[in-house]
């Protein structure tokens, strides 16, 4: 019934999650970045290989651009063209909270101040960095 | 009719209670499709008993009666419900109508404008589509049929988290889209619409299907306090960023629960409870058999109502033709059986 609750069922990274996580990492540093670059923010958990080619695949798509670096190779940074595209699309559902709470799936909303300080609690006992 | 006609409200009451809080205490999948299943129940079987409740004064109605072949006035000196309360249900039938028709236009309007704006990216788009906004957004739109749903992501969150809180942010909103969280959370709005009783079920799935979406994301990252820790990260950074309005704060029901969420997370998995599945499932056996029980006295009261059916010639019509040549008969034979 719930194949995916903690049994270690679950593949590490489903499909398609690859190409996800190399864009946010090329938007999250907000640079062109080398694919070894893109490999270190990953945490080494991915071949250099692997990184490289999740990059051709991105480049193909338009949804990087990429330029060569003085060291030959190629340096990448997110198209975005492709971001403007997205806002524009996205605009309406973003202005609409009714719709947003009825039918999109947020990963957080906001906080009463009780909570936030219980959540800085959490981190910290965490050890969160 | 008894007593047992109102035992759907009773278990919906009763559900509305202690659903959430059941729910809550076994993995969140299995919670949802539970409190689904038992709230969809106890609403189908509520809307039995209202119909029911409404047919024993609409049965006294002459044109109704004449068309059902039964007696109005030995309806209403068996029946013990009272006018009132037959009244209320009718009243309360009405209402339910109008709001099941207005939730489901309101949801089918939501998911339409969430697919026209995923059609409106294009193929080339990936699943993850990024805003180039400083603001802490992070939300999975839901796919049309040949369509792929999207993970909408902002600059502004994809900069908060590091390279793993990413990933579990990434298979947080995959489990929403794998799941179809969206379509659990639009029948809990219809059950709750067709059962008033049930008000707190929709907030409950809400919270359920976050939960879900959280323990895939721990099993894929196989990190419950690094998922905790992501998710404490985005609500702190988001908690200056959205000034919800009266309104939103209204329908916006995932509020306060991550705190909640991160102590489940903390807390470790979450123990099946085949007590608890077992004592809802009876709970749910139960309810519907009352509802059936209820529907048998109510075909009864009219089966005796029926005995006191006299023909009158303006009260045949085609439906009753056969009931009124049926009732001469007898009548022909108690009198010398000659015609």
């Amino acid at each position: 019934m719930n194949h995916a609750n903690g049994d270690g069922a679950v593949p590490r990274r489903p499909p398609g999650m690859l190409e996800d996580e190399v864009l946010a990492v090329l938007w999250a540093l907000g640079r062109p970045v080398t694919p070894a670059e893109v490999q270190l923010e990953l945490g080494d958990r991915l071949a250099y290989t692997t990184v490289m080619s999740t990059l051709s695949r991105l480049h193909r798509k338009n949804l990087v651009t990429r330029t060569p670096t003085a060291r030959g190779g190629y340096a990448y940074a997110p198209t975005m063209d492709e971001a403007e595209h997205t806002a524009r699309a996205m605009t309406e559902l973003l202005d609409r909270r009714r719709d947003r709470a009825g039918t999109l799936a947020r990963f957080v909303s906001s906080l009463p101040p009780e909570d936030e300080a219980l959540l800085q609690r959490l981190l910290h006992a965490e050890g969160g960095d | 009719m008894e007593l047992i006609v109102y035992a759907p409200f009773a278990a919906s009451a009763l559900l509305a209670v202690s659903g959430p809080r059941l729910a809550a205490r076994m993995p969140p999948a299995t919670g949802t499709r539970l409190l689904l299943t038992a709230g969809l129940a106890c609403a189908l079987t509520s809307l039995l008993s209202l119909a029911l409740l409404a047919a024993t004064l609409i049965g006294r109605l002459p044109l109704v009666a004449a068309v059902g072949a039964w007696s109005g006035d030995r309806l209403r000196h068996a029946d013990p419900v009272s006018p009132l309360t037959a009244k209320t249900a009718i009243l309360t039938l009405a209402t339910i109508a109008i709001a099941l028709v207005w939730t489901a236009a309101r949801r089918a309007r939501a998911l339409h404008r969430a697919r026209h704006a995923s059609a409106r990216l294009g193929p080339r788009t990936g699943r993850l589509a990024v805003l180039d906004q400083p603001a802490i957004e992070a939300f999975a739109v839901p796919a049309g049929r040949g369509q792929q749903g999207r993970i909408v992501v902002s600059t502004g969150m994809l900069r908060t988290l590091n390279a793993e809180e990413r990933q579990v942010l990434l298979a947080h909103e995959t489990a929403h889209l794998d799941h179809r969280h969206h379509r659990h959370r639009t029948l809990a709005a219809l059950i709750t619409a067709a059962d008033p009783l049930l008000a707190p079920l929709p907030a409950a799935i809400h919270h359920l299907t976050e939960r879900w979406a959280d323990e895939d994301a721990a099993a894929t990252v196989t990190d419950r306090s690094l998922t905790a820790r992501a998710l404490a990260r985005a609500a702190l950074a988001a908690r200056h960023d959205e000034r919800p309005s009266p309104r939103s704060a209204v329908l916006c029901f995932g509020r306060s629960d991550v705190p909640g969420r991160v102590r489940a997370l903390l807390a470790g998995t979450p123990a099946r409870r085949p007590v608890i599945v077992a004592v809802l499932t009876a709970a749910l056996t139960a309810c519907l058999v009352s509802a059936a029980e209820a529907g048998n006295d109510t075909a009864h009261l009219f089966g005796r109502a029926r005995h006191g059916y006299h023909a009158r010639p303006l009260g045949i019509t085609a439906a009753t033709t056969h009931e009124a040549r049926h009732l001469i008969t007898v009548l022909d034979h108690r009198t010398d059986g000659s015609r």
